[in-house]
């Protein structure tokens, strides 16, 4: 008996003293990879070693990831600027990565925040989970912030969360045996789609129907505190719908009464709110790749229309920094 | 509480710990702590059933003793077919009601009749198939006089659901777990080494092989008419290679369980993939379920035919070969019925009864024609040729076991063999379907290494040094932690 144990010590005792080196090894060479989990690592590192550094900055959901090109707001306005946007993430997702743009990065001279008809709601699953891996060991920040897919031991115990994560152990294999092929995907943050219409709306309406988006109350006071935090900080802030082709605007049945909370809270807070779902460019598929997305070519152009827009609205040329 | 939980591994290291240290010295107390861990374990699932088979098992256990008392073969008979109809009748209820309800209102809306719709919408009681198979071969050896009923209630009641066991066998027969239930046990550092070697294969067969692989074939299956014939072929042989690893990793986990308390308990897998013959594969296939059907079924089937038959042909056919069809074909659509309320079961355990019946046909002819033409039997050509025919069988039988409908199974058949069979096959995660598939093979390159031994890796001790085989062990720890497939439950757990 004695015999045993010992040896089940002996055997289990590497796997407890490696496991912390291990993370820290896995977490640190996964945390270069440009392409794994949609290629968000690049963001959360730029987040967390505060090398965001922008004077424009994009919050939103993927329409915000895919809509507007940081190279173009430099190129015209000479300042750089940084797309934040979280692919299958609503509100909750993104006001984490403000919380981390403030505490670890130099204040923004604007933010411009994408708003959807989802961007209230309560999502179950925690999409693209694997994002998060190499941040979260000891991070309550980010437990706080994500709140759901993972369990808590995950966050404080080494390895656990790498349990069954086989496409997280192969892209740490290709960065340690073929990093050529760690090609860059997004380009501050802005990752665009060449391509073409694939949607097909009528075997889409037919599948789904008319879908009711259900807003989550807590979300919406979360969306206030962040508004109410903008202007204590003296932060300039634009809400912005950007382009959805109107044939996908009938999918949701209760779209105009979500968009009507945008409209109050814009109002209430006097924040400017830029909504292009009537504009020329919501009328031409051409410019979509789905119903939802706009494709390289329209998002170039609804950049530069968002550019002329925020000119007019007195957002652009940037204030000066206390001004 | 899944073998391949968190939840699993602590249970069943507490249970180990308490066991060995703190009652090693009173098996009779030892006894009793399985039996609350078998409770709490079949517990945590849902309580209801455990009173279920609490009672089912109280109640086999006084049907055993009024066997045992009774003298008159009459008395006895009426015994026999209370606990028959009881257990059955349970099983019944749980699991084939809604089916032969629906069956029966089919059949007859053929003759233009029409009858409303009744369901139970019954929970299946986990295990309870398995549960059932126990308790019948209690009462039948208790019946044969093969063994006594065992007075000791606790012993009878963790004999019918010792927790290794109980949610998908090995099935256990109690004639064989109550002499190792009455025994004082020992530790014995070898059989509790080579218990958690057991578990460690299960896990990796079960959890790396078969939940990896039930992502691509669930997948296949469930859209089988949107791909080519060579990515269904690829699907029914991911399918092929997941039923196996997904069982046979279970019962190597419960069997090493077993080992882990001192506890032999009945093969269960024989490498039935290498089977040359689709009798040696069923002779390795569920093991203890094969032979539950060939001892209480298929010979009493057998024999009592063989009392009627008086002359050496019936109906044109050898009178052996036709009490072998008479047996086969009632205990083969038994077992695809078995496994589950669903035609497709049926179907499955029919097809296979057809080739057993093929099988026997030409065995005799068979024998006559290789003497004749000087044919070796061992020749390597003709055992690799035969096993690779049993494996299409198998593969075959196993399309219309995964399908929802046998039309389904047809209709997968029909663009598996369309002339798309000779594109390359499409998965949705190339990457990962490489890799698993570079991992399946391996695991079946193992499994070829080890076909003497009772599971793959067992003899790696006698093979290898020390370091070599911790090496394995960790690599093996490493894999399973790395590439676990996530969420699947147990396939036989549904039966």
């Amino acid at each position: 008996m004695r015999k045993f144990i010992f040896r089940v010590l002996i055997f289990v005792i590497p796997f407890i003293l490696l496991a912390y080196i291990s993370d820290k090894t896995i977490s640190g060479i996964l945390k270069k990879s440009n392409s794994f989990a949609d290629g968000e690592y690049p963001v959360w590192n730029d987040l967390y070693n505060g090398e965001i550094n922008s004077d424009i900055v994009i919050y939103g959901s993927s329409r915000a990831l895919k809509h507007i090109s940081p190279e173009i707001l430099y190129d015209s306005l000479n300042v750089p600027a940084y797309n934040l946007g979280v692919n299958g993430h609503t509100l909750r997702s993104e006001y984490f990565r403000h919380t981390l743009l403030m505490k670890y990065n130099r204040l923004p001279r604007l933010i411009i925040q994408t708003i959807d008809v989802t961007s209230f709601e309560k999502i179950s699953d925690l999409y693209n989970p694997d994002q998060f891996l190499p941040y979260m060991l000891n991070n309550t920040e980010m437990e706080r912030g994500i709140f759901n897919g993972f369990r808590h031991i995950d966050y404080h115990l080494p390895m656990i969360r790498y349990f069954g994560k086989k496409e997280a152990m192969l892209e740490v294999l290709k960065l340690v045996f073929a990093e050529r092929l760690n090609t860059p995907v997004r380009v501050r943050g802005y990752r665009p789609r060449d391509q073409e219409w694939t949607d097909d709306l009528k075997s889409a309406k037919q599948k789904m129907g008319l879908l009711e988006v259900k807003s989550d109350s807590a979300i919406i006071v979360l969306f206030e505190k962040f508004i109410a935090e903008c202007k204590e900080k003296k932060l300039p802030l634009v809400l912005v719908y950007t382009p959805e082709y109107i044939e996908g605007q009938k999918f949701v049945s209760n779209r105009a009464d979500i968009l009507s909370i945008y409209s109050i809270l814009s109002q209430k807070y006097d924040v400017p709110l830029l909504d292009y779902s009537n504009d020329s460019i919501s009328y031409n598929r051409n410019y979509f790749y789905n119903s939802g997305h706009l494709n390289k070519t329209g998002a170039e152009l609804f950049t530069r229309m968002l550019i002329r827009d925020l000119y007019s609205i007195n957002l652009l040329p940037l204030k000066d920094e206390g001004q | 509480m899944l073998y391949n939980s968190l939840t699993f591994g602590i249970f069943l290291i507490s249970v180990f710990f308490v066991y060995w240290f703190l009652l090693r010295a009173n098996h009779k107390l030892q006894n009793y702590l399985l039996l609350s861990a078998s409770w709490f374990f079949y517990g945590w699932w849902d309580w209801r059933f455990l009173l279920l088979f609490v009672s089912l098992s109280v109640f086999n256990y006084l049907v055993a003793l009024a066997l045992d008392k009774a003298q008159e073969k009459s008395i006895r008979k009426i015994w026999l077919v209370a606990g028959i109809v009881l257990n059955l009748g349970v099983l019944a209820l749980f699991k084939y009601f809604d089916f032969f309800v629906d069956s029966f209102i089919d059949l007859v809306s053929l003759f233009g009749y029409s009858l409303p719709k009744i369901s139970t919408s019954f929970v299946l009681p986990l295990g309870i198939s398995f549960y059932v198979f126990l308790a019948l071969s209690y009462l039948f050896d208790v019946n044969k006089g093969v063994i006594k009923a065992n007075r000791n209630l606790p012993e009878v009641l963790l004999a019918l659901q010792f927790f290794p066991i109980i949610l998908a066998g090995p099935i256990q027969r109690p004639s064989g777990l109550f002499p190792q239930i009455s025994a004082k046990r020992e530790f014995d550092y070898a059989r509790v080494v080579d218990g958690l070697r057991q578990i460690l294969w299960g896990l990796f067969t079960k959890v790396v092989i078969a939940d990896n692989l039930s992502s691509f074939a669930d997948d296949i299956f469930n859209n089988y008419t949107f791909y080519s014939g060579s990515t269904l072929l690829t699907g029914a042989i991911f399918y092929s290679v997941q039923i196996y690893a997904d069982f046979s990793g279970y019962s190597n986990i419960a069997i090493g369980t077993g080992k882990l308390l001192g506890f032999d308990i009945v093969r269960n897998f024989a490498f039935p993939y290498f089977a040359r013959d689709i009798t040696e594969f069923w002779k390795r296939w569920h093991i203890s379920l094969t032979t539950w059907f060939r001892d209480y079924l298929f010979l009493p089937i057998s024999f009592s035919v063989s009392y009627k038959i008086k002359s050496e042909r019936v109906l044109g056919i050898k009178a052996d070969l036709f009490i072998y069809i008479v047996a086969s074909t009632v205990t083969w659509l038994l077992t695809g019925l078995w496994h589950g309320a669903n035609y497709t079961f049926i179907f499955w355990g029919m097809l296979h009864g057809f080739f057993l019946i093929i099988y026997q046909w030409q065995k005799s002819p068979r024998k006559k024609f290789m003497k004749k033409r000087g044919i070796n039997n061992n020749n390597k050509f003709l055992v690799l040729s035969e096993t690779l025919l049993t494996l299409v069988i198998v593969l075959v039988s196993w399309i219309f076991f995964r399908s929802d409908s046998i039309g389904d199974a047809f209709s997968y058949l029909g663009i598996l063999l369309s002339g798309s069979l000779l594109s390359l096959p499409e998965f949705p995660n190339m990457k990962i379907c490489l890799v698993i598939t570079i991992l399946t093979v391996l695991f079946l390159y193992v499994e070829w290494l080890g076909r003497e031994s009772q599971y793959a890796i067992q003899n790696i001790a006698l093979r290898f040094s020390s370091p070599v085989r911790w090496s394995v062990y960790y690599i093996l720890v490493i894999v399973i932690f790395f590439f676990a497939g996530l969420g699947q439950k147990f396939i036989y757990f549904q039966f």
